[in-house]
């Protein structure tokens, strides 16, 4: 489902060049999972939005859903996004000024489907936010707005769902009941998952594990652990 | 319907509701002004057939001869004489300067008069196709309080009394839009030699009302033409309009001007609200492209969100405008003559295309970049953000006003000097901003600790601090001149006159009756300021040469300078050049009077001498030397020029543009006019005068200040109006100014809180910012009124510049509470959070 080979991302700085990612190799099949750890700074949100088609790769390649990302421009790849993808991140980005539901029924509504309002009704059901489809973010607790969000990333029905520190702004109950949630959610949409996360027992819960190491720099070993990832094997 | 959706939602934020509030301003200010004065066009065009009650008419300052009249008639023409004057007409003690017509049989030609039983439209409306029957008059409805007149009373006009009949709505051929001085009284020309105030020499226009086949018309009057005099003319529909159509443009193209202004200051509320909308929109965007929609989708989107608000704000505003243009007609409405018809659909169409360049060409500036916010933004928050250069963006605004400029007024010269008259405004007020803010931030200090937060945060965002000080006190000045003319100027001018300045003309004296007037005021101890005889006159010939002609060929001239150059100067019609003239002579300098150029004549002169008011010598190319000829009741009169005079309109004194020397005009039964004062008495001494004078035209200096007061506060209540809605557009800046200092604001109100700060404190403090804000503006208000004021005394009215210290005081008072409250409230919500959420938002 995601093949990421040899993925380099060089920014220049003030300073000179600075190296993001340098080589970073990783295979996900269709219906895993994959976590991709480190500390702050070790470029895993980086190396989400090339794997998403957010950003581009200084050099390598990405295949997503057996498409080539090099060979599609940022037009085709958002195309290649509304079909196949879906995102949580760690701030939720909910639109301050949209309702729950509103917030729910914005991707179906940008893809033109008329029912949108009943789907979006049904996902956030089953996140269990049917009562509060009328509140807007602000008026919700962090906990609620990410499983606002996750009802958002779910209710297309997308192949792949990147999750961006999805516990990050959360407290550990709370972080825990989002993970059970983003699980049982994953597995009955038979979703591939590939997620960001510095938190341990995030990322055991997963099939792969890819460890960057702190700073810019990618260790060998990361890069070593990250071609076991291509099995189910987690190098966490 | 996507974007629709999108707007309704973003219509829950501050933003979009500034964003569609400017719009709505912006629509409203234009299709008010755009409607009322199509109205008044089309209102007028309707009526022009019946503009002048007939086909043409033949205009004359003398009897109509009867062979005239016969000739009409025998080409199968109908026929219809008027005779218009000004008198004085009586009821008990009290009396008007009325303008009276005498209609004859047949009166209206063409067109309907219009009667009712009660004054003020209280009654039903009749239509009549012919005047007046004998013994009666039908009189204008605003005389009937003036003279505490029923419907039944008499009214005593010269020697007689007329019944009046009927109160008088409308007539085809009043002549004007706007009304003449005199209230209207309409009399059967039978009555006329009873009244005994018409006599030989006397100021009144005799008119033959013509009508019929256009042919017979040209033929009847080319066989009048030869015989007519330079005292004579024919005049059709659209000699009759143009003038009044060129003061319409003229008052039209003037509140265009001010209405888009207040679109101009709509137009930076939206690039601030735009602004503000974008920013707040980058993550919005970034989610968009993550969930996959392509930027030429989300140009979409927003551009058909900012179309949709266009559509609802604008079609509110036209509603509004209708609404305003209504209060507008409403409020002019006795001084129109014009029945107006329904408001038509293309000024609506330009009062929404107003609103719609308006909203596109400042927000699209500040919107344009934001489709290009890169996906990643969404995980990398640090990502920056392109934004379209603030340069771009105030050549855009400028490029954009002047077009609008352009599109609303057809002028391409004014629109650029106005825009240069207003960066001129923009750069002074400017420099007086920088020069007050620096000015209270040395003294902030000494104030206490809320004074210096106040301030440090108006310097902190020192550009909108200029810009606001720039937008309200152009606002502010344009209502504090606005009530200065109208409250003050005529005031000023009327103090600045000595306390027994002439108050009363007393104009067609016969010379059999001087002895008698000069008995009646010997009597009550009153002084004329000098009897003058007045024939009436037209400069034919400047050296032989057809004054006319020469007329015409100056102006021809002068309009090329102008297309050459570009400009407009000021110039009078060739029609103006050769208008009939109050000639009089005299063997002293008047008083007020003095020599320029040339000398006076000698006692002895045998030569018949001119002496010429600078000015008119000025426009008429006239020089020392020259020899003017005039034509005087059909004669024609030969004289030198042989001085130049400058002379004081305001002395309140008869004064003439054309003085001969002493028996010059012997032959040519002179009437006599003076000026004198007369204490207030509630008017017995006119009322002697005229029951003694019948023939005497009495003009009361107080009554004409009346209805000059009554005219300016009618006019100056539109003008207000649009004005009041100019301030309300520079609210709107504020409002969003302040919008967009929010996440500042959120953040240092947290803060101070969490520092323990009470919410008195802060209050204050606000309270401070936006006063301190207000003043300033009020301040540079005050100097900007004031110098029009000195403006316009100077160089426009010829007054001494008076001070005004009140504006001084009131404006910074006005512009310190209106803005202080209206800032206050606009950051009430940020002082009833508790601190930590002020601080969440914050983050």
């Amino acid at each position: 489902m995601i093949v990421a080979q040899n993925l380099h991302k060089t920014v220049q700085t003030l300073a000179g060049d600075l190296h993001i990612l340098r080589g970073v190799n990783l295979k996900v099949a269709a219906g895993d999972s994959l976590a991709i750890v480190g500390a702050s700074g070790s470029g895993k949100s980086t190396l989400l939005g090339i794997l998403a088609g957010l950003d581009v790769p200084s050099e390598g390649r990405v295949l997503l859903d057996n498409r080539d990302l090099n060979g599609l421009d940022e037009e085709a790849r958002a195309e290649l996004r509304a079909e196949t993808l879906s995102f949580v991140f760690q701030s939720f980005q909910l639109l301050p000024g949209l309702s729950a539901l509103e917030n729910v029924m914005l991707p179906l509504e940008l893809q033109g489907h008329r029912d949108a309002r009943e789907r979006a009704r049904e996902s956030l059901a089953e996140v269990g936010l049917a009562e509060r489809e009328d509140h807007y973010p602000p008026q919700l607790s962090g906990g609620e707005q990410q499983r606002v969000a996750l009802a958002r990333a779910f209710v297309n029905k997308p192949k792949i769902l990147f999750a961006d520190e999805p516990t990050g702004n959360l407290d550990a109950v709370t972080g825990s009941r989002i993970i059970d949630l983003l699980f049982n959610l994953n597995k009955k949409h038979q979703t591939t998952l590939v997620l960001v996360t510095h938190e341990q027992r995030l990322a055991e819960r997963c099939n792969g594990c890819l460890v960057l190491e702190a700073g810019t720099e990618i260790s060998v070993e990361s890069m070593t652990a990250s071609a076991h990832t291509e099995g189910a094997s987690a190098a966490c | 319907m996507l974007s629709l959706r999108l707007l309704v939602r973003n219509l829950r934020s501050a933003e979009v509701r500034i964003l569609g509030l400017a719009t709505l301003m912006a629509v409203a200010l234009v299709s008010s002004i755009a409607l009322f004065a199509d109205r008044l066009e089309r209102g007028m065009e309707a009526q022009s057939h019946a503009f002048i009650a007939s086909d043409r008419v033949v205009r004359s300052n003398r009897q109509i001869p009867e062979s005239w009249i016969a000739q009409a008639q025998g080409a199968s023409l109908r026929t219809a004489t008027t005779t218009v004057f000004s008198s004085m007409v009586f009821h008990g003690d009290s009396s008007h300067l009325a303008s009276v017509k005498a209609v004859g049989e047949g009166y209206p030609l063409i067109g309907v008069l219009e009667t009712s039983d009660q004054p003020f439209g209280d009654g039903e409306v009749r239509e009549h196709r012919m005047g007046p029957a004998p013994g009666e008059v039908w009189v204008e409805g605003r005389l009937f309080p003036i003279l505490q007149l029923n419907v039944g009373d008499h009214l005593e006009v010269g020697e007689t009394q007329l019944r009046i009949s009927q109160v008088l709505v409308s007539e085809p051929d009043r002549g004007q839009g706007f009304m003449n001085f005199g209230a209207r009284v309409l009399m059967h020309a039978q009555d006329l030699p009873s009244t005994g105030v018409l006599q030989e020499g006397s100021r009144a226009s005799f008119n033959l009302l013509l009508a019929g086949e256009e042919e017979s018309i040209d033929t009847v009057l080319a066989n009048l033409q030869p015989g007519l005099s330079v005292h004579e003319r024919v005049i059709d529909v659209a000699k009759a309009q143009s003038r009044i159509a060129r003061n319409l443009k003229t008052a039209r193209n003037f509140l265009m001007l001010a209405s888009v202004f207040g679109v101009l200051l709509a137009g930076i509320a939206i690039a601030m609200a735009a602004q503000r909308f974008c920013s707040r929109h980058v993550d919005q965007v970034a989610l968009l492209k993550s969930l996959g929609v392509v930027s030429s989708r989300i140009r979409q989107l927003y551009l058909g969100q900012m179309l949709w608000l266009g559509a609802i704000a604008g079609g509110i505003g036209l509603a509004l405008g209708f609404l305003l243009q209504m209060v507008i007609a409403e409020s002019l409405s006795s001084l129109l003559t014009v029945n107006l018809p329904a408001p038509g659909l293309i000024p609506s169409l330009l009062g929404l295309m107003a609103g719609f360049l308006c909203l596109l060409f400042f927000a699209l500036p500040p919107l344009w970049p934001l489709p290009k916010v890169a996906p990643i933004k969404v995980l990398r928050r640090e990502t920056p953000v392109a934004s379209t250069a603030g340069s771009i963006q105030l050549i855009v605004g400028f490029l954009s006003s002047f077009c609008l400029l352009w599109l609303y007024t057809g002028e391409l010269a004014m629109s650029g000097a106005v825009m240069a008259a207003w960066a001129g405004v923009a750069l002074v007020a400017t420099g007086l901003a920088i020069l007050f803010l620096r000015l209270l931030g040395r003294h902030a200090a000494q104030l206490g600790s809320q004074w210096r937060l106040a301030i440090a945060s108006l310097k902190r965002r020192r550009a909108e601090t200029h810009l606001q000080v720039v937008v309200f006190g152009t606002a502010l000045m344009l209502l504090a001149t606005l009530l200065l003319v109208r409250g003050s100027l005529l005031e000023e001018w009327r103090l600045q006159l000595p306390a027994d300045a002439p108050n009363h003309f007393v104009v067609n004296l016969s010379p059999a009756e001087l002895p008698e007037f000069e008995g009646l005021l010997a009597e009550r101890a009153l002084s004329h300021s000098g009897l003058y005889p007045l024939v009436r006159g037209r400069l034919t010939h400047i050296n032989g040469e057809d004054a006319k002609a020469r007329a015409l060929a100056k102006a021809e001239a002068e309009a090329e300078a102008e297309q050459a150059a570009g400009e407009r100067g000021p110039s009078e019609a060739p029609e103006a050049m050769t208008r009939e003239l109050n000639l009089s002579w005299t063997s002293e300098v008047p008083e007020g009077n003095s020599i320029t150029d040339g000398v006076w004549w000698a006692a002895d002169s045998r030569e018949v001498e001119v002496s010429v008011e600078q000015e008119f010598a000025k426009w008429r190319d006239i020089a020392l030397g020259d020899e003017l000829t005039f034509s005087i009741g059909g004669l024609s009169l030969k004289a030198r020029v042989t001085s130049f005079r400058s002379l004081r309109w305001d002395s309140l004194r008869p004064n003439f543009f054309v003085l001969f020397s002493p028996g010059a005009l012997d032959d040519y039964a002179p009437m006599y006019m003076t000026s004198l004062y007369a204490p207030a008495d509630g008017g017995r001494f006119v009322a002697d005068l005229v029951r003694r004078h019948p023939t005497a035209l009495v003009i009361e200096m107080e009554k004409i200040f009346t209805q000059i007061r009554s005219v300016i506060d009618q006019v100056s209540g539109s003008v207000q109006l649009v004005f009041w809605l100019v301030f309300l557009a520079s609210m709107l800046v504020l409002m969003a100014s302040v919008h967009a200092s929010m996440d500042a604001r959120t953040q240092e109100v947290g803060l101070l809180r969490a520092l323990g700060s009470s919410r008195r404190l802060l209050r204050h403090r606000l309270w401070i910012e936006f006063a301190a804000l207000g003043a300033l503006s009020g301040l540079v208000a005050a100097l900007g009124a004031e110098s029009l004021l000195w403006g316009l005394q100077r160089f426009v009215f010829d007054l001494t510049w008076q001070p005004h210290p009140w504006i001084w005081l009131s404006t910074p008072v006005f512009g310190a509470v209106v803005i202080g409250a209206f800032g206050a409230w606009s950051c009430r919500h940020l002082l009833s959070l508790p601190p930590a959420t002020v601080l969440r938002q914050a983050a």
